[in-house]
């Protein structure tokens, strides 16, 4: 087994990863609107409502947008200007990508090594809602940073391999 | 001028480079913003970094955007424009140009539920551009009206531009949505208006129904489809927009209970399905996902400008300009203009207008009609060659008889048009002040 084939499956496994987890995030949505929904038919048909469940609406946004933003990623969804990406070659498009892939990388690498100490902090004070019959366990919300972009610098480095792959493959023509 | 100026300078550059070169607008964003901090400060700027990405990641007004995506996407499964327009050239009868006056008016109603200029076009494009050229209308002028009224959604509240909008200005988002009615209902009227004297002058390049079709269908029948087609999205929109600005939801609420009515709307349409919902939430993750990540990494960018005092260098160029605040309104609005060329809403409003806003608060300008001089501006920037997404949405789906010389021909009054909306608002602030004034915000 070569070096670049074990790169090759190794990026591809993170992309099925990516995929089903992006598919699994994406049933959040849903969450949030059926129990956003229900919170407001409640406290206005009844005027029941409670802090926790109000808390969980926007502790659900954070591991939709953190998760998805990595499935994003893997999907092509990020916007770009592509008026000259649009003409460049096949290589000048895999040189682009790999450029964006390796900042990707040390976006996430820089992301990751501030939030540990944040989230550090919160875990040690034992961080709960300021709100009295809130949410507790702050330390977990923060967590999701960090997580959410360890799993974005994976694909950002698998996509890394695949646009290495091209650019060394594919005429420069 | 000062090393950390030089440094400022150098990450609008380098932002700018990169993001000509195509790398993602995010990627972009953190990027420049850790480098150049890193020059300039070394780690320390940073330390406030994941207090600020936990600001976005776990905020209340936020929800607004998935909820908010969900109701558009799947809205779009329910295929109400499709029998809107259809509904509409009817009733438009014996008018030149009706069809394409039905165009606007499913811009407006679609704009009303969705806010999602993307979904709008492609659905508007997809829908009626086929059949109004069976019909023999002219193909610019037919791609003009669908493109402008597909980016409507973008100034009609709900819009993502407007919760954008709300956060830069400090205003509450119910606010923006108040103001934004009149100036959006404002742009399609200019639309409808220029339709219908093109039709007057060129009466071959929108002809109406032919009578035989429009005698087919009894008047008794019409009124009931009329009913049929534009109760749903109407009560949606009611309900919605209503609560809003009445007062009785927050914006966020409001968005949880269109979106919950999107789903009954679509299941009394019988076309919800495991599929279409799989596809709706997909979807919605993704687009909510992306414009989200943006957010984040604007936060690095900001932190780095901020650092870099980048704000006194935006104050100093100010000082430059002759003729006081009027002047410097202006001056926005043309660079808004000219950068709507070559960048998209969320790259405006998060860099351009940031920069400048400081200044236009310290002289004391009204933050609500300014945001809609640069909602209605921002507008343009979906539609000016050679980045609008507009354009390129079209192109997507549009027939192959459709050239992008057709598109481009066919924008360019639209765009005019928007440009005379920009000076209303501009001389008449009323357009903009009123409806929140009068319902009290």
């Amino acid at each position: 087994m070569t070096p670049t084939y074990a790169a090759a499956r190794w990026a591809a496994r993170i992309d099925r990863a990516v995929e089903r987890v992006g598919h699994a995030a994406s049933w959040l949505s849903l969450v949030i609107v059926v129990l956003m929904a229900v919170n407001v038919l409640l406290r206005y048909a009844f005027s029941v409502g409670s802090v926790w469940s109000q808390e969980l609406e926007w502790h659900l946004l954070a591991p939709l947008v953190l998760a998805g933003m990595t499935y994003a990623l893997q999907q092509g969804e990020h916007v770009r200007v592509d008026v000259f990406y649009a003409k460049y070659s096949a290589r000048g498009k895999a040189a682009i990508d790999l450029l964006a892939g390796v900042l990707a990388v040390a976006i996430a690498v820089l992301v990751i090594r501030y939030s540990l100490a944040y989230v550090n902090q919160s875990y040690a004070i034992n961080e709960i809602s300021s709100d009295p019959g809130g949410l507790t366990h702050r330390w977990l919300l923060k967590a999701l940073i960090p997580l959410g972009f360890t799993f974005f610098g994976l694909q950002a480095a698998a996509q890394c391999v695949g646009a290495a792959w091209r650019l060394t493959n594919s005429p420069s023509r | 001028m000062s090393p950390q100026e030089w440094l400022a300078i150098g990450l609008l550059v380098g932002f700018f480079l990169m993001l000509m070169a195509g790398v993602p607008v995010g990627i972009t964003l953190a990027a420049s913003g850790f480098v150049f901090g890193f020059l300039g400060f070394g780690e320390t700027l940073f330390n406030l970094l994941p207090a600020r990405i936990y600001g976005v990641v776990a905020n209340y007004q936020w929800l607004a955007i998935p909820l908010f995506v969900f109701m558009g996407v799947m809205l779009e499964k329910s295929r109400l424009a499709e029998d809107l327009l259809d509904v509409i050239g009817h009733l438009a009868g014996g008018l030149r140009g009706g069809m394409a006056l039905g165009i606007i008016g499913v811009g407006v109603l679609m704009g009303a539920t969705t806010g999602i200029v993307g979904a709008t076009v492609i659905t508007l494009g997809l829908l009626t551009l086929p059949t109004l050229l069976r019909r023999g209308y002219d193909p610019a002028i037919t791609c003009g009206a669908i493109c402008a009224s597909g980016t409507l959604g973008q100034i009609i509240p709900p819009s993502l531009v407007l919760i954008l909008l709300s956060d830069i200005t400090q205003q509450s988002v119910g606010t923006l949505f108040a103001a934004a009615v009149l100036p959006g209902l404002m742009l399609a009227a200019l639309y409808c208006v220029y339709i219908v004297i093109y039709g007057w002058v060129r009466p071959n390049a929108m002809p109406p129904l032919p009578q035989a079709e429009r005698d087919a269908l009894p008047r008794a029948e019409l009124w009931l489809r009329v009913l049929k087609v534009a109760l749903p999205p109407l009560a949606l929109v009611l309900a919605v927009l209503g609560s809003i600005i009445g007062g009785v939801a927050a914006p966020t609420e409001a968005a949880s209970m269109g979106a919950l009515g999107s789903i009954l709307v679509v299941a009394v349409a019988r076309r919800l399905s495991l599929a279409v919902l799989r596809d709706v939430m997909r979807t919605t993750t993704r687009i909510s996902a992306m414009v989200l990540f943006i957010l984040i990494c604007a936060q690095v960018f900001s932190l780095a400008f901020r650092g870099l005092q980048g704000e006194r260098l935006i104050e100093d160029l100010f000082a430059f300009l002759p003729g006081g605040v009027s002047a410097e309104i202006w001056f926005l609005m043309a660079l808004i203009f000219v950068l709507g060329f070559f960048l998209e809403w969320i790259e405006i409003s998060y860099i351009a207008v940031p920069l400048f806003l400081p200044i236009f608060n310290a002289a004391g300008v009204d933050p609500v009609w300014l945001a809609m001089l640069i909602t209605v501006n921002l507008q343009t920037s979906f539609l000016t060659p050679p980045f609008g997404w507009a354009l390129f949405f079209l192109r997507g789906v549009a027939p192959p008889q459709i050239t992008t010389r057709h598109i481009y021909v066919g924008i360019v009054p639209f765009v005019a048009l928007q440009v005379l909306g920009v000076v209303l608002v501009f001389y008449f602030p009323v357009i903009a002040t009123w409806l929140p004034k009068a319902i009290g915000w």
